[in-house]
């Protein structure tokens, strides 16, 4: 496949889903800006030839980077999860979520950020920045069937979230859904 | 895995519905266009890519106009000069020049400076080794950033030259001595700004606190550092 150059004035192109890409790794919105503008700094510094990525794969594998790096920076890490096939499954959402039930996207961000990283990564190339199963594996540099496997895990623990933060109260659900569920720690 | 695909389908489907509203805010949007802007570089690609080159120009400068009208202060129409945040902004922005070395003679000092006024040397008293220095400019002003570099903590040292820039509304003003300094938070960034020699001064970081900076700032190398006797 041919290599082609990362045109810097379609870059505005892609800012809406790098954002929300950010917002559902940091899981704040004012870390998602800083997340998206580290990341735009890092590919304007210097031209950038894809080779087999299309734009918006390749952006999204320097923003999950440049977030890894802030967070080593910041002396904290990804909590390490078993691999996607050994991670227990949650319970079974079904009776909890409503297919037709509409999602706060701010709570929806929160559980994003709240998930193992691999699921994470999966759940964010698809459902949030819109990649077919077979860009988000090249993106992320693994096989097609296991974004599948880590996209479908990652739903379901998404839907058992929803059904623990569907509270009353805004602040209690905010409570309910953080504790307990957050994969990063200070080292 | 195979439990319930349907019902897992449905699932990504009202995820990448409640995602389809979200927007970058425009401030993050003037902010990438910034960057772009700063960083875009003469292009010597084949000919055929000059459209697409001109067309990029003609967009940056759509957006440079779009800054310069944001910072006029919502078209009050006296031309402001440069702010605070975009000092902030310079501070906050990787360094490529080289690094500054340690002054021997003065060890309080690095070999880095503009209008007359050295970059501390920090290595010894708070553990930030400069790595990097630039010249470069905040609107029209001349200006320098120091880039100083600690394990997992980055701060970044910019001192613009001229008459002293207005601190933003808002800031929460402190002093040290008899320095008076001004904190504030801008892009998620702890930000100091102060006067050396009616130059203004500013240090912003990502992962120092706000007290760090102040006690950054504050520091003269046991009055070896120049620029702040004049300070009220």
């Amino acid at each position: 496949m041919g290599a082609h150059e990362l045109d810097p004035a379609r870059l505005g192109d892609h800012l809406d889903r790098l954002y929300r890409a950010a917002w559902a790794m940091c899981g704040s919105r004012e870390d998602a800006e800083d997340l998206v503008q580290d990341t735009y700094a890092k590919v304007l510094a210097r031209p950038r030839w894809l080779r087999g990525d299309d734009d918006l794969g390749y952006l999204l594998r320097v923003l999950r980077n440049t977030h890894i790096s802030r967070l080593r920076a910041a002396g904290r890490r990804p909590v390490a999860v078993p691999f996607a096939d050994d991670a227990p499954e949650p319970e079974d959402p079904r009776s909890s979520w409503r297919p037709d039930a509409a999602l706060d996207a701010e709570l929806l961000f929160t559980l994003i950020a709240a998930l193992p990283e691999s699921f994470r990564d999966a759940l964010v190339a698809v459902d949030v920045c819109g990649l077919s199963y077979g860009e988000a594996g090249r993106a992320l540099r693994v096989r097609e069937a296991t974004i599948t496997t880590r996209l479908h895990r990652a739903r379901r623990q998404i839907a058992a979230g929803l059904r623990d933060g569907q509270l009353p109260d805004r602040a209690a659900r905010k409570g309910a859904t953080t504790s307990g569920v957050l994969q990063t720690r200070k080292s | 895995m195979t439990k319930d695909p349907q019902h897992n389908e449905e699932l990504g489907a009202a995820i990448r519905a409640a995602m389809a509203d979200v927007r970058a805010p425009d401030a993050l949007r003037a902010r990438v266009e910034a960057e772009r802007a700063a960083r875009r570089a003469p292009r010597r690609g084949p000919a055929l890519r000059l459209g697409l080159a001109g067309a990029a120009g003609v967009v940056a400068l759509a957006a440079a106009i779009v800054l310069v009208i944001g910072l006029l202060g919502g078209g009050t129409g006296r031309l402001a000069g440069p702010t605070i945040a975009q000092a902030a902004d310079a501070a906050l922005r990787p360094a490529h020049g080289p690094a500054p070395a340690e002054d021997v003679r003065q060890p309080v000092l690095v070999h880095a400076g503009i209008a007359g006024l050295r970059f501390p040397y920090w290595d010894d008293t708070f553990g930030l080794r400069a790595v990097s220095s630039h010249r470069h400019r905040v609107g029209r002003r001349e200006a320098m950033t120091v880039e100083y570099r600690a394990p997992g903590e980055r701060v970044g040292y910019t001192i613009v030259d001229g008459r002293p820039l207005s601190v933003p509304d808002g800031a929460r003003r402190v002093r040290r001595g008899a320095l008076p300094l001004a904190v504030l938070r801008h892009g998620g960034a702890a930000v100091v700004t102060w006067r050396r020699d009616g130059h203004t001064c500013v240090l912003a970081s990502r992962q120092a606190s706000a007290e760090r900076l102040v006690r950054l700032a504050a520091w003269t190398g046991g009055g070896k550092l120049a620029g702040y006797r004049r300070t009220r």
